[in-house]
C-alpha cells in the first residue's frame, strides 16, 4: 500500500473516532431512556453501579459521554498533528498551530511567560468544558450540568492554587490566614473554600439552567403546538410543528453561547487564580536563603 | 428498569474520576498537541532565522559587489577621460608643429623666392649695362666719327651709367 494511501486510511479512521463515540453515547441514551409522560427534569441515567467503600461509584450517561469527549479530543489532536511538516501543507496544521498560539497567547497575556507550561492545563479546562457542554447539542446529557464533574475539575484547580501558594513556605501561607486581623480568620478559610464551590456551582448552574430551561421550553412549545395545530386531520396534528426550529435558536444561546462562554471563565478564573496566588516575593526571598544555605555548605 | 441520579447529587467517586479525566486530557493535550505543534513552530522559526541570515548574507555581498563595480566603474571613467585628454593634447601638439613647419617652410620659400628675384634683377642690371655701354660706343663711335678705343668708351659710359644711376 502506497504512503499516500495509508496516510488517508489513518486521517479516516481518526475522524471516525472523533465522532463514533459521540454516536456510540447517543444510540446508548436512546436505547436506554425509559419512556415518560410529560416533562421530568431528572440527573443522568444510571447504567450500573460499582460497589466502592464510602459509596458506591455509579456509572452514569456523564461518565460514559466524558469518556467519549476525552476519545474524541485524544482523535481530534492525533488527526490535527497527523502529516504536520514544517512547511504547513494542510489546514488543518494550520488550525493546530493557531490553536497552540491562541493559548500560548493568553497564558502570556494573563499569568507571565514564566507559567509557559501551563498552556496544555488550560487549552484541556477549556477543551473539556466546551466539548462537555456542547454534547447536549447532541441530545446527550451535558457532563457539565452534573455537578461531580465540574466538582472535580475545581478541585484540581484547588489543588494547583494551593500547590503555588505553598511556594511561598508554609508558613507565610497559614499567616496569610490571619491577615490583616487574627479574628478574620474564619472568613479567610471560608474565602479559601469558596474558591471551587464557587467556580463549580457557577459553571455547573448555567449549564444545567440551560438544560432546564430547554426542557421546559420544549415541552410548552408542544403544549402550545397541540392548542393551535390540534385540529389538523389525522397524524398531522399530533406532530408538534412549534418543536422545529425554535429550540434550535435558543440553543444557539443556552449550548453554544453559555457551554463557550462558561469554558472560557472557568479557564480564566484557573490563570488568575494561580497566578495572584503565587507569592513571588516570598518565593525568591526563599529561594534565594536555599541558595545561601547550599553555597555555606559547600564551603 | 434504569434509574435517573438526582438533579443534584453528590459522589466523591464521581469527583475523583472526572479530576482524574481532566489529569489524563491535560497529559494527552501536552503530549499529542503542543509537543509536536511546538517541535515543528521552532522548526520553522529556525529555518526563517536561517533564511534571513543567509538573505542578509546575500544582501551585504550584493552590496559589496556594488560598492567595488562603482569604484571601478569611477576608475575606468577616469582613465578613459585622461586618455582622451592626452589624445587631445597630443593631437593640439601634432597640429601646432605641422602649423609651425608649413609656415617656416613657406618664410623659407618666401625668402628663396625673393633671393632668386633679386638675383635675376641684379643680372638683368648687369646685362642692360652690358647693352646700354655697348649702344652707348656705337652711338660715340658714330658720333665723333672716330675710332675709339673700346677699352676707353667702356670705361666712359661705365662711369656714366654710375652717375645716372646715382642721380636718378
Amino acid at each position: 500500500m502506497s504512503k499516500a494511501k495509508k496516510d488517508k486510511m489513518i486521517d479516516i479512521l481518526l475522524l471516525c473516532m472523533i465522532i463514533l463515540p459521540f454516536v456510540f453515547c447517543m444510540v446508548l441514551k436512546v436505547l436506554t431512556t425509559p419512556g415518560s409522560e410529560g416533562i421530568s427534569i431528572t440527573g443522568a441515567l444510571v447504567y450500573f453501579e460499582i460497589p466502592m467503600p464510602l459509596m458506591p461509584l455509579q456509572i452514569t450517561e456523564v461518565q460514559v459521554t466524558s469518556l467519549a469527549v476525552i476519545i474524541s479530543i485524544f482523535s481530534l489532536c492525533l488527526y490535527m498533528t497527523h502529516g504536520i511538516a514544517v512547511v504547513p501543507n494542510s489546514k488543518r496544521q494550520l488550525v493546530a498551530e493557531y490553536v497552540v498560539e491562541k493559548v500560548n497567547h493568553l497564558i502570556h497575556d494573563n499569568m507571565g511567560s514564566k507559567y509557559a507550561s501551563f498552556a496544555p492545563f488550560v487549552a484541556a479546562i477549556m477543551g473539556i468544558s466546551a466539548f462537555s457542554s456542547f454534547s447536549s447539542l447532541l441530545g446527550l446529557f451535558p457532563p457539565t450540568s452534573d455537578m461531580n464533574i465540574v466538582a472535580g475539575w475545581a478541585i484540581l484547580v484547588f489543588v494547583i492554587i494551593t500547590h503555588y501558594k505553598l511556594k511561598g513556605g508554609i508558613f507565610p501561607y497559614v499567616k496569610g490566614f490571619f491577615e490583616p486581623v487574627p479574628i478574620f480568620a474564619p472568613f479567610n478559610i471560608i474565602g479559601e473554600i469558596a474558591t471551587p464551590v464557587s467556580m463549580s456551582f457557577r459553571h455547573y448552574g448555567n449549564v444545567l439552567s440551560g438544560v432546564v430551561i430547554a426542557t421546559l421550553i420544549n415541552s410548552a412549545l408542544g403544549g402550545l403546538s397541540e392548542m393551535i395545530l390540534g385540529w389538523l386531520p389525522g397524524f398531522l396534528g399530533d406532530i408538534p410543528f412549534l418543536r422545529v426550529g425554535i429550540p434550535a435558536v435558543l440553543s444557539v444561546y443556552f449550548d453554544i453561547f453559555s457551554g463557550a462562554m462558561q469554558a472560557f471563565i472557568f479557564a480564566m478564573l484557573t490563570m488568575l487564580y494561580v497566578a495572584t496566588g503565587f507569592p513571588e516575593e516570598e518565593y525568591e526571598k526563599r529561594q534565594a536563603k536555599k541558595k545561601k544555605k547550599a553555597l555555606s555548605a559547600a564551603q | 428498569m434504569i434509574q435517573s441520579l438526582d438533579i443534584i447529587s453528590v459522589n466523591i467517586w464521581s469527583i475523583l474520576i472526572s479530576l482524574v479525566n481532566l489529569l489524563l486530557l491535560f497529559l494527552i493535550l501536552k503530549k499529542f498537541l503542543f509537543k509536536p505543534v511546538t517541535k515543528v513552530m521552532n522548526e520553522r522559526q529556525n529555518q526563517v532565522t536561517a533564511i534571513y541570515a543567509d538573505a542578509e548574507k546575500d544582501r551585504q555581498a550584493a552590496a559589496d559587489m556594488k560598492q567595488e563595480y562603482e569604484t571601478r566603474m569611477a576608475a575606468a571613467r577616469e582613465e578613459a577621460d585622461g586618455l582622451v585628454r592626452d589624445a587631445v593634447q597630443t593631437a593640439q601638439r601634432k597640429s601646432d608643429s605641422i602649423i609651425a613647419d608649413a609656415n617656416s617652410q613657406a618664410a623659407h620659400l618666401k625668402q628663396k623666392a625673393e633671393m632668386e628675384i633679386e638675383l635675376e634683377k641684379k643680372q638683368m642690371l648687369s646685362d642692360v649695362k652690358t647693352e646700354i655701354s655697348d649702344l652707348a660706343v656705337s652711338i660715340a663711335a658714330r658720333i665723333m666719327e672716330r675710332e675709339v678705343s673700346q677699352q676707353d668708351h667702356a670705361d666712359f659710359v661705365e662711369q656714366f651709367i654710375e652717375n645716372v644711376g646715382e642721380n636718378k
